[in-house]
């Protein structure tokens, strides 16, 4: 075969995969590693959600239950939702600006094995005295020395290390873009999918370079008995929560708006109509990531930073719901009068687009600096955040594989199978999340291992556990489906 | 059956959903250089501009020729180990260890910067795929293309 | 890439531009610069606000020696000129010039190293540890990082000398002195703040 052996020597798969700096084949790596990460952190929430599935229950003690909290935030924001985008953009932005590789090979593998050994020593805090407990959020001094035991130092570590993976692949995305364009692909004519990465990448450098001092920080203080977070030495604990949102605010666009090209690319090709308004879906998209910059304590309202603070943030906060309007109303004008192919993508796509507005709506509803007292902290907020970054993100994500599977693998995956998948998925989350906005408003509060009978919670959150278990079966649905079609190769057009 | 000759099996669709950006006018599977010829782009969605007014194909910016490919390194397995050993070795401070933790970690440093180091000293120009091998990889997967 | 500039009749006006690779590294590096900046935003913001956390240790006031502080500014700087003369000459193809002045830079930022762990040594001494207070944590987490990247720095241009200690300037080592270059120039500026934020402040009060 001369395609297979133009140039190289008789490679083992293994050596290959380990020495690749194929934009292509390390797009594979993310999309494997992150699906490992993903089922991982699926599973901790499966458990969470039996802990919870009836009052008082004493499946795992509430310690383990901690650690499962903590780790299944940590996991799936930093090494499941970012790896799996991270495989997309590896993958289709050089292809999609006509490139023949990224701007830097060797550091785009640089940074896949960088976030690869990161995610490992963080994985490995299970075997070495305990996860992390303090949060994804690891606020001091719950994550001090005092407080919290080993797994905090494989949080700040693992993170540390697979955070400059990152910041890399941000860095090498960018470059990529501005130089590496095919003659005739100005700036406004490149792809959405390509554009949202392009903004992401920008929010990747100014947002995980705050997150890499402030662990920086945190390490000092465990490991070398620094005092920064320790008010007896003069040290502050408030600075913390700052260094952690001004990165983690950016952390929620950094996710959202690869899903956002995701959907862009999407809609359009299954509506047979150009994308409405795409230099308006640009702008938005950069003033989305201008703005994402200025809300950070929104997270901290109840902080006490004073009446002229909180209104500051409030407002800015609130106005991040216009250039995210101008996205929905475009992607709605797209449909609007198109020939329109519900396939698995097409359903993913199109539903995000209600599943987003109604993240969008409670996040204006905890923008309300006065009211958010009363929502803080209550599933209210958990219920907000898991629409934004399952019906956002993960949504996005799932309608990418089943668009781009075919480009990657040579075969499409099967259709009827996707579609169960989809609506299983699609009415396990609501059913999950949408009943959690009404727990958290009559005061069920976040992050309990345990809770009493007869407080009007136990049948909400039994349903809430079922919508759970069926996500589960959904996702096991697409995992069989890649068997299947791997055997099968169906071929839809 | 080859592992070569199953894979290909398995690839029957290029463009299945009439896609509109670039990608979809790559060979499938993606040949590494993605493309043979750098396209030229003539308008947003350029793939689906040359469905309507051309002949479906994007037309090339330049002649067909030898092809500039990077190399491969382990270079960046062994720069994230050596983190992964110095991130370890600091975690050990808070183990009963038998080896001194900043042995660990002066290691896994040795081996991020050494690696680094060697990045840096040995100059890798990469290689050629010549025109010839790239015009029968294309005659090739244009082969296959018809066959589907 | 580098096959496809023609070098036959010298080397083109930006060595360090010409091939793609190197406009690659020249705007990646402007991007990491950027993301730098804003790490050492985050530590100059922590500082600002733990300052006056001494704990009863030693203050600001009393520790800085300000001649010192002001030899070392002097010398920082200067070797951000000698690396501007090095990059002039570089653009010129005036390879033995660009090597002087690159050793003159890495032997001032040896002496600037030097004089910066005479200060921490000094300041020990004073009884300001790294977990005396909070100032104490966030003062060396500061300058200890610009330190570290002088360290980094210097590793880095020793490396490149010695490599290309024979090479001639070339379209491969051009981009990587140019980004050395910007690199120390960068350290050179966090370090004017540096000597602002922390030490003038520290000893005009504010």
């Amino acid at each position: 075969m001369v395609r297979e052996a133009a140039h190289t020597l008789k490679k083992s798969l293994l050596w290959d995969l380990l020495t690749t700096v194929d934009h292509k084949k390390i797009a594979i790596l993310y999309l494997i590693a992150g699906t490992l990460f993903f089922g991982k952190a699926g599973l901790m929430a499966i458990l969470i959600r039996i802990q919870l599935m009836i009052p008082e229950n004493t499946f795992v003690t509430g310690q383990t239950y901690n650690e499962l909290l903590s780790m299944h935030g940590t996991i799936m924001l930093f090494l499941a939702a970012t790896p799996l985008l991270f495989a997309f953009m590896n993958y289709f932005i050089p292809l999609q600006i006509g490139a023949r590789d990224v701007a830097f090979p060797f550091l785009n593998a640089l940074g896949f094995w960088f976030f690869f050994f990161g995610g490992l020593l963080l994985s490995l805090s299970w075997f070495f005295g305990g996860a992390p407990d303090a949060g994804w959020t690891a606020y001091v001094p719950l994550s001090s020395r005092d407080y919290a035991g080993i797994g905090l130092d494989f949080y700040v570590l693992g993170l540390q290390i697979s955070g400059f993976g990152t910041l890399i692949s941000g860095i090498n995305f960018i470059v990529t873009m501005i130089t590496m364009r095919a003659p005739g692909m100005t700036l406004l004519r490149m792809p959405l999918f390509c554009w949202t990465s392009f903004i992401t990448s920008m929010l990747i450098v100014f947002g995980f370079t705050p997150l890499a001092a402030g662990l920086a920080l945190l390490m000092l203080d465990r490991m070398f008995d620094g005092q920064f977070f320790l008010a007896a030495a003069g040290g502050n604990a408030v600075i913390w929560p700052h260094i952690f949102w001004i990165f983690g605010h950016p952390e929620v666009y950094i996710l959202v708006l690869p899903a956002f090209g995701m959907i862009s690319e999407i809609i359009p090709v299954f509506s047979k109509k150009r994308l409405f308004g795409y230099t308006a879906m640009v702008f938005a998209t950069i003033v989305i990531g201008f703005l994402g910059f200025m809300v950070w304590v929104h997270h901290m309202f109840t902080l006490n930073l004073g009446p002229i603070t909180n209104s500051i943030f409030a407002i800015l906060t609130m106005l991040i719901g216009v250039p995210t309007g101008i996205k929905i109303f475009n992607w709605l004008f797209t449909m609007w009068g198109g020939k329109l192919r519900f396939t698995t993508a097409m359903l993913c796509a199109s539903s995000f687009v209600p599943t987003f507005v109604l993240g969008g709506v409670t996040g204006i509803m905890l923008a309300m600096s006065p009211v958010t007292h009363l929502y803080h902290d209550t599933y209210f907020v958990v219920a907000h955040f898991h629409y934004i970054i399952l019906g956002g993100i993960v949504l996005g994500l799932l309608g990418a594989t089943y668009y781009w599977y075919p480009k990657m693998f040579g075969h499409c995956l099967n259709e009827t199978l996707g579609k169960w998948m989809f609506w299983i998925f699609y009415i396990g989350f609501h059913l999950t999340f949408f009943i959690q906005h009404i727990l958290g408003l009559i005061g069920m509060p976040r992050r309990v291992n345990v809770y009493l009978a007869d407080q009007g919670w136990d049948g909400m959150n039994l349903i809430s556990s079922i919508g759970a278990f069926m996500q589960g079966v959904a996702i096991i649905l697409l995992l069989i489906n890649v068997i299947y079609s791997a055997k099968k190769r169906p071929n839809h057009r | 059956m080859s592992s070569t000759q199953r894979r290909k099996d398995r690839i029957i669709v290029d463009d299945p959903w009439d896609g509109r950006a670039l990608e979809w006018a790559t060979h499938t599977p993606v040949p590494e250089y993605n493309f043979a010829q750098v396209p030229q782009v003539r308008s947003l969605d350029p793939l689906f501009y040359e469905k309507i007014h051309g002949d479906g194909k994007m037309k090339p910016t330049e002649p067909l020729g030898d092809i500039h490919m990077p190399n491969g390194s382990f270079l960046p397995f062994m720069i994230a180990l050596g983190s992964f050993i110095a991130g370890f070795g600091l975690i050990m401070k808070h183990m009963d260890a038998w080896i001194n933790p900043y042995f660990v970690v002066v290691l896994g440093l040795l081996v991020m910067f050494g690696s680094m180091a060697v990045r840096s000293w040995k100059e890798d120009h990469g290689y050629h795929i010549t025109k010839e091998n790239v015009e029968a990889m294309e005659r090739e997967a244009l082969a296959d293309e018809r066959n589907r | 890439m580098s096959e496809t500039v023609d070098v036959s009749r010298g080397l083109p006006a930006h060595p360090e531009r010409a091939t793609l690779e190197g406009k690659n590294k020249f705007v990646g590096f402007w991007v990491f610069l950027s993301g730098e900046v804003t790490m050492f935003a985050t530590f100059f913001g922590t500082y600002l606000g733990l300052r006056n956390g001494t704990a009863g240790g030693p203050e600001a006031a009393d520790l800085f020696h300000m001649p010192l502080v002001f030899i070392m500014t002097m010398i920082l700087l200067t070797s951000s000129l000698t690396s501007v003369i090095a990059i002039t000459a570089m653009k010129k193809n005036q390879f033995k010039k660009m090597k002087l002045w690159m050793w003159i830079t890495f032997f001032l930022g040896v002496a600037f190293l030097g004089f910066e762990i005479y200060e921490f040594v000094e300041y020990v001494h004073y009884g300001l540890g790294f977990s005396t207070s909070a100032f104490a944590s966030s003062f060396y987490s500061l300058v200890g990082l610009h330190g570290a990247h002088v360290v980094f720095g210097l590793g880095w241009v020793l490396l490149l000398l010695i490599r290309y200690n024979r090479a001639g300037i070339t379209l491969t080592n051009a981009p990587k002195f140019y980004m050395f270059s910007l690199y120390w120039h960068f350290i050179d500026v966090v370090w004017v703040f540096i000597f602002t934020v922390v030490y003038l402040m520290g000893i005009g009060g504010g």
